[in-house]
């Protein structure tokens, strides 16, 4: 039977098995909508208020789930609104399907109405994309874009489908296997290479395993949990590597880099052997390159092999999937040394090196994010916002679990926050999901407070409102004799007032003896709630290490 | 990554013949910060394309080129040339006014010219000459810096084609 491209597009996503999709209707994309209303069923459909909304939506929904967040936009306007969020799901390595309108193909390069060149525009921030110009490849481009996306290291698939290609008929077949010559994911680590680095762990006398964001998108936390427990070499963390929570508590971990903990910067500069699993090494992490990690060799595993030597020389590198090589290192039962001094050596840095603020009369953010993790329960959804928020949250919710620290690591996209935690309730509805915005990065998406309430999400929401841009403050402050230029944000409304005119319960606070309880009833509300917390202007996110500087010059003050 | 010890490197890439490939390719080379000497692209065997490029990059920054490249869905793969054991070659148009419109110039320097450097005369008529040379990009340049400047109406170059050899039987 034959069937419209637009109806294809609804039934490969059937096939797909995609329940919840971030859409925003127009001009080219109206059949694909006619379509959702007569056959949709089954598929819940998401209306944001801003397509880059949807996009960070779809995004948290990846993030959290580890399935595909699927976006439907239209041409034009529609599709360039997309880009930031597709950036952001680029560069940390999300699995997304983003289906664009196209103008009809012979309007293709006319300047037509609502005509943008998005898979021009999304080139170098797509892993693969794809103008559909024949009815005949719509459903063979879809299996591929939701192949390309999910497998290998996943990453943000395009599809641009121009209207007379959704007019067009063909009979429907779906196919049931992707196979390229071109795309071969490697998926087992060397042998070799897994056992001369497991060999070399057994030599070490100070290793330390770095757990970057690789290891929950492989699904091996598990596995890594089980590696750290059975070997006891200490671990540390990037912002992405959130999760990892051996049995084995005695051993320290910490987050490392820019705001990483003492102990944890400490612990880089002088291992022995330094195991990086699925991390990029970003310049966040490294600091100055040349003095990273300076006593140690470097075991690096990552599934992209491009990954491998491109910010630091390694010394044994292994292609492959993090959970193929875990497990072989597991299976391998290798006896190993006793740590216990350089643990141990570890564990004083960080009894001597806490996390520390000040509380006095203004309300500071530590404080706060304390009170935070006191009153949600264990099981709590993370989603930062970007800047200090990011940061706060990042050094106090050292979640324990995989999926649950939701943040734009690689590009730092302010925004992001409150639709991407919309995507994230909508993936673990059973979960309690909290977004930890500042008063910047919470403006440029604010609109989608209304998604909240029109969908019904119990979604709690920690509005930390500073009066600054305050990240970018802290740097003015720090290095550039505090000439506070552009950062300023004096103009902020009572967010909470705010929120209830758009339907959401809201409470302001301003006075520390409020916190705790203002927070107790953040987390048990049943409803969505937006807690407005107005906290001390001039408060700096430490440690610290300035961008470019060594590790070893990591500031606490 | 570091500028030093830049030299050109030559890199043949099999894709797909996908519409857009072309400009993914050049597109990924150019956003990671290298500078494209020359490309030659043209369909090869049923779907498949290869694409010729030449870079200025030093070793390491070159293996990383080669790395993204496999990035791209469309790419099969990414052959390096080995500069001290490839086939190279390029072809020019030069197109020239008639010499004997200028003073103290002739046609049989030209000729002769074209003659040295194997070229051949594609095109003469009253107003003019159309020379094709083919050879290393040296060999063309030089071709081009001995004609007049002011006879020089118009040059069109394919860029670098290159393969590598088959391996030498003594080793």
């Amino acid at each position: 039977m034959a069937m419209k491209g637009a109806r294809i597009v609804v039934e490969c996503l059937k096939k797909e098995k995609v329940d919840t999709l971030f859409c925003y209707p127009g001009g080219v994309v109206i059949p694909i909508f006619d379509e959702l209303f007569q056959h949709g069923d089954g598929i819940r459909m998401v209306q944001p208020r801003h397509e880059q909304g949807g996009t960070h939506a779809a995004d948290g929904y990846a993030r959290v789930t580890g399935r595909p967040g699927v976006v439907l936009v239209t041409s034009g306007p529609g599709a360039t609104n997309t880009v930031t969020g597709i950036a952001t799901a680029y560069i940390d390595s999300i699995p997304m399907v983003v289906i664009t309108g196209q103008v009809p193909t012979q309007y293709v390069g006319t300047d037509a109405f609502q005509e943008a060149d998005i898979t021009g525009i999304s080139l170098p921030i797509t892993k693969e994309n794809i103008l559909v110009t024949d009815i005949e490849d719509l459903a063979p481009s879809l299996k591929r874009a939701f192949h390309i996306a999910v497998s290998g290291r996943p990453g943000p698939v395009l599809v641009d489908i121009p209207k007379d290609v959704l007019l067009a008929s063909t009979a429907f077949e779906y196919p049931e296997e992707f196979s390229l010559e071109s795309y071969r994911p490697v998926s087992k680590g060397h042998p070799r290479q897994v056992a001369k680095a497991l060999e070399m762990m057994s030599q070490a006398e100070r290793p330390l395993i770095l757990a970057g964001g690789g290891i929950q998108i492989s699904g091996s936390t598990e596995l890594a949990n089980t590696f750290i427990d059975k070997t006891g070499i200490p671990f540390v963390h990037t912002l992405m590597g959130h999760g990892i929570n051996p049995r084995n508590r005695d051993l320290p971990s910490g987050n490392i880099g820019m705001h990483g903990t003492v102990y944890g910067n400490w612990a880089v500069q002088n291992c022995d052997l330094l195991i990086a699993l699925g991390t990029r090494f970003s310049d966040r992490i490294l600091g100055d390159t040349v003095s990273f990690a300076p006593r140690a060799k470097i075991i690096h595993v990552d599934v992209d092999p491009a990954e491998i030597g491109k910010n630091v020389e390694v010394d044994v590198p292994i292609v492959g999937d993090l959970r193929h090589v875990l497990e072989k290192w597991i299976e391998a039962d290798r006896p190993m040394p006793d740590f216990s001094p350089w643990v141990k050596a570890i564990r004083e840095k960080r009894l001597a090196n806490p996390l520390t603020y000040t509380q006095k009369e203004d309300i500071v953010p530590q404080y706060v994010m304390e009170k935070a993790r006191e009153a949600f329960p264990e099981n709590l959804i993370v989603v930062t916002d970007v800047g200090q928020n990011q940061m706060w949250a990042h050094q106090y919710f050292d979640t324990n679990r995989p999926r649950s620290f939701v943040s734009s690591g690689g590009l730092g996209t302010m925004g992001f926050g409150v639709p991407a935690g919309i995507g994230a309730k909508l993936g673990c509805p059973e979960r309690e999901v909290l977004v930890i915005a500042g008063d910047g990065g919470f403006q440029m998406t604010m609109q989608e407070l209304i998604t909240i309430r029109r969908e019904k999400l119990p979604v709690k929401i920690m509005v930390l409102d500073n009066g600054y841009l305050g990240m970018v403050r802290q740097w003015q402050d720090l290095f550039h004799d505090k000439r506070y230029s552009g950062v300023l944000l004096d103009n902020n409304p009572n967010f909470a007032e705010l929120a209830r005119v758009l339907g959401i319960r809201g409470r302001q606070v301003t006075r520390v003896d409020e916190v705790a309880e203002a927070m107790t009833e953040l987390a048990q509300s049943k409803e969505a709630m937006l807690l407005h917390v107005i906290v001390k202007e001039e408060e700096n996110v430490f440690p610290m290490v300035a961008a470019g500087a060594s590790l070893n010059d990591t500031r606490t003050s | 990554m570091a500028n030093t010890n830049l030299s050109e490197h030559t890199v043949s890439i099999l894709v797909y013949n996908k519409p857009g490939v072309l400009s993914k390719v050049m597109s990924l080379i150019t956003r990671r910060g290298f500078n494209v000497e020359s490309v030659s692209a043209e369909k090869t065997s049923g779907d498949k394309t290869r694409i010729i490029v030449a870079v200025k990059a030093d070793e390491r920054s070159l293996e990383q080129i080669q790395k993204q490249l496999y990035k791209i869905v469309d790419v099969v793969k990414v052959t390096p040339i080995d500069p001290k054991h490839r086939i190279v070659r390029e072809l020019a148009f030069i197109k020239v006014k008639n010499a004997t419109a200028i003073p103290n110039t002739s046609n049989m320097e030209l000729f002769q010219l074209v003659d040295v450097f194997d070229g051949e005369i594609v095109n003469a008529t009253p107003s003019g000459f159309v020379f094709q040379v083919t050879g290393s990009r040296d060999k063309i340049n030089s071709f081009i810096s001995l004609i007049p400047e002011t006879l020089i109406v118009e040059i069109a170059r394919t860029g670098i084609v290159a393969i590598n050899k088959w391996p030498s039987q003594d080793n």
